[in-house]
């Protein structure tokens, strides 16, 4: 990508620099007019994205198929406005429909493919053994085992946690831990790279870096 | 030797200079890279299991792009996308873009721009075609599997499915042999779920960082053939392509802004095992 040559797209650069410094004005000095004024245009502008493109989305899929003749379209469509009845009081109740029938479409469909990776290929892969004879998959293997068994133990509720229970019930409250821990450190990668593309679009736009 | 010490010291003076932006201006690789790695063919990836389905593509197989991130991710989720369009591209593997985000456009506009060579061999509509905004979660990639045009009546600038030579003969699973989502949420457990789990259909997740948790087991059980984990599996992808890019570039960056936050865990964890007996 190169560093825009079009008058229009130069100023859409600069314009998006300006923001961004305006948005890291709050994290870096404090809330101030500039930060409002670019979070305010921020959720103005996503806003009326949503609407074109929710707008523009339901005619290509719904509205255009039904003047063409699919007349059974005529049914999302009326399920779809029913939800707005939520605005008005008295007729609340008829937005329960629409938002009863996702609701229970949404868990069917989702029910059918969480069976065989979440549980069913989620055991297999774990009881499995290595089938190399290595040092290293073999101690991942254990490692796992006792990991998940430990792991559960500590969700038994039933007996307290004491006796034999003790140990392996502390044993899995370590692994639960290590397991948030590197979930949140993936979180703070993620961040981290957000933070940096941010630094290479301020580095860019200056000229400082290729683009 | 003497090169790489110069290398480093280079690399330790411009460290001082501008810390985190200066990797940025000259990258240089002089931190530990862990994404390096020898060039290779990742379209024909065997997975390090034999519970794996190979990964390989041949001319003339049908994939789609899910394009499951924003504008706000591009660095962490594009570049392991450019470099899967690029792979699949160069090897004749036609390719259906789409996308849950309103700013779809923007990032197809961008891989074009990232990916524009290969781009400009293909041909629209024989080679690779752009669906654009997709809505409805996971019941709306529930009925793509059974009925594309019913989700996708148009392609994204109008022109009908059955107009489109290379969707002429698409309309279900049956006809794509392998799903690339790329995501910031669930989109990819959507394909997983309702493309993997149910009919078969090959997928690789290319992910952000927080994805790595929870798409593990699923790589690990053979559910994907593939993962990438954020702008670090972006960089490796790039690494064995031989095409370093923006992911490599930020690698540097992004390894010395760990180190500084292990120092700071290293320290908070000191004064907290140091002051914890003085409190009690």
């Amino acid at each position: 990508m190169a560093y825009p040559t079009v008058p229009i797209e130069i100023l859409g650069l600069w314009i998006g620099w300006l923001y961004m410094l305006m948005i890291y004005s709050y994290p870096l000095y404090k809330e101030n007019p500039a930060y409002r004024f670019g979070e305010h245009s921020f959720i103005a502008i996503y806003l009326a994205v949503s609407a074109v493109v929710n707008i523009t989305n339901v005619m290509r899929i719904a509205i255009t198929p039904m003047l063409q003749g699919q007349w059974m379209y005529i049914i999302p469509i009326i399920l779809g406005f029913m939800i707005y009845t939520l605005l008005w009081t008295d007729y609340r109740w008829l937005s329960r429909y629409p938002i009863a029938i996702l609701v229970g479409a949404g868990f069917g469909v989702g029910m059918r493919g969480t069976i065989k990776p979440n549980i069913l290929d989620a055991i297999i892969d774990t009881i499995t053994a290595p089938i190399a004879g290595d040092f290293l998959p073999w101690l991942n293997y254990v490692f796992i085992g006792i990991g998940m068994l430990c792991s559960i133990l500590y969700f038994l509720l039933t007996y307290e946690h004491t006796g034999a229970l003790g140990a392996p019930t502390r044993i899995g409250r370590l692994f639960i831990m290590v397991g948030l821990g590197a979930y949140f450190g993936n979180t703070v990668l993620f961040r981290f790279t957000m933070l940096t593309g941010r630094a290479q679009f301020f580095l860019q736009v200056l000229k400082i870096i290729p683009m | 030797m003497r090169n790489e010490r110069v290398h480093l010291v280079k690399a330790g003076r411009h460290r001082q200079e501008g810390l985190l932006l200066d990797p940025l201006r000259r990258p240089d690789g002089a931190l530990p890279q862990p994404h390096r790695a020898a060039r290779q063919d990742i379209t024909q990836h065997e997975g390090p299991v034999g519970r794996h389905k190979p990964a390989h593509v041949e001319q003339g197989n049908i994939a789609i792009i899910n394009f499951g991130y924003g504008v706000s991710a591009w660095s962490e989720c594009h570049p392991g996308v450019t470099v899967c369009a690029k792979a699949l591209f160069r090897n004749g593997v036609k390719v259906i873009f789409m996308g849950p985000h309103y700013d779809v456009g923007l990032t197809m506009a961008r891989l074009q721009d990232t990916v524009s060579e290969d781009f400009a061999g293909k041909e629209y509509g024989v080679d690779w075609v752009y669906l654009g905004y997709i809505t409805g979660g996971e019941t709306a990639i529930s009925q793509l599997a059974n009925d594309m045009r019913s989700i996708f009546p148009t392609d994204a600038y109008g022109t009908p499915l059955d107009d489109i030579p290379m969707m002429r003969d698409v309309n279900t699973y049956a006809e794509i042999d392998l799903v690339l989502s790329s995501d910031t949420g669930d989109w990819g457990d959507y394909f997983l779920r309702q493309w993997q789990s149910t009919y078969g259909t090959r997928l690789a997740e290319v992910g952000i960082a927080m994805l790595a948790s929870s798409m593990m087991p699923y790589y690990l059980a053979g559910n994907l053939f593939g993962l990438s984990v954020g702008s670090r599996g972006g960089a490796e992808l790039e690494a064995l392509i031989g095409e370093p890019g923006d992911a490599t570039v930020s690698m540097d960056s992004i390894s010395l802004s760990h180190i500084l936050l292990v120092l700071a865990i290293v320290l908070a964890n000191i004064g907290y095992f140091a002051t914890r007996g003085r409190e009690g």
